[in-house]
């Protein structure tokens, strides 16, 4: 069972506790990266 | 009684040496720049301390470690005692003051504020459901320090997919701090 909706990832993180998320891909599309800055 | 769930730390991944072939094989011979790459996402400075959540066989903290020089801090974390066997193996060649400590994203032995830039790269798909994933989120803000960058890097389409032939094992944390 897949478990690492990474499109979900940033609502996890703001409940983590962080404020500004941002997002965007790698590797033409097949990888994405979530920053988050902890504030 | 309560119980804890071995799954609930992560997938401890043993063999070492052919996950890191592996990943080599997978970024097409590309790696070195990719790491590049992640660094420069996480906005990672000369002097600069940086841990790698779930390292692995340590390459990116090496690249870290020669990012952030002498003045600064490179650290790894994995939960498998082989990968942090292998990062350490690497790092006597390529980087000495690399660091790397067994723990699971989920307790990490650094105190609170210690990094500027935290990555974890491939690892949080492995993190059974919601609640273990916030955890982890919620211990890398905790070793971050105030407006410092936290990177995640996963798969689009997620990753864990059948983990039946994993051997689960205890979930103990050896670590000491020593980054």
């Amino acid at each position: 069972m897949a478990d690492g909706d990474i499109n979900r990832y940033p609502y996890l993180l703001k409940e983590a506790g962080f404020g500004e998320v941002d997002t965007g891909e790698l590797m033409m599309g097949m990888v994405r990266f979530v920053r988050a800055y902890a504030d | 009684m309560d119980q804890h769930d071995p799954e609930a730390d992560g997938i401890p991944i043993h063999w070492a040496r052919s996950y890191d072939l592996g990943t080599q094989l997978l970024l097409f011979g590309r790696s070195r720049k990719f790491r590049q790459k992640l660094l420069d996402l996480a906005l990672l400075k000369s002097g600069e301390g940086f841990l790698d959540v779930g390292c692995g066989p340590g390459r990116l903290v090496l690249a870290a470690c020669h990012r952030v020089g002498p003045l600064g801090i490179a650290c790894g974390a994995d939960i498998s005692p082989q990968m942090i066997k292998l990062a350490r193996r690497k790092a006597v060649k390529s980087c000495p003051a690399a660091e790397f400590v067994q723990a699971p994203g989920q307790s990490l032995p650094f105190d609170t504020g210690y990094f500027d830039a935290v990555a974890t790269v491939f690892v949080v798909h492995h993190l059974r459901g919601d609640h273990e994933k916030v955890r982890a989120f919620e211990e890398m803000r905790r070793v971050t320090r105030k407006k410092g960058r936290v990177l995640i890097v996963d798969f689009k389409a997620g990753g864990a997919r059948d983990r039946s032939h994993v051997t689960w094992p205890t979930a103990t944390s050896t670590a000491t701090p020593t980054c």
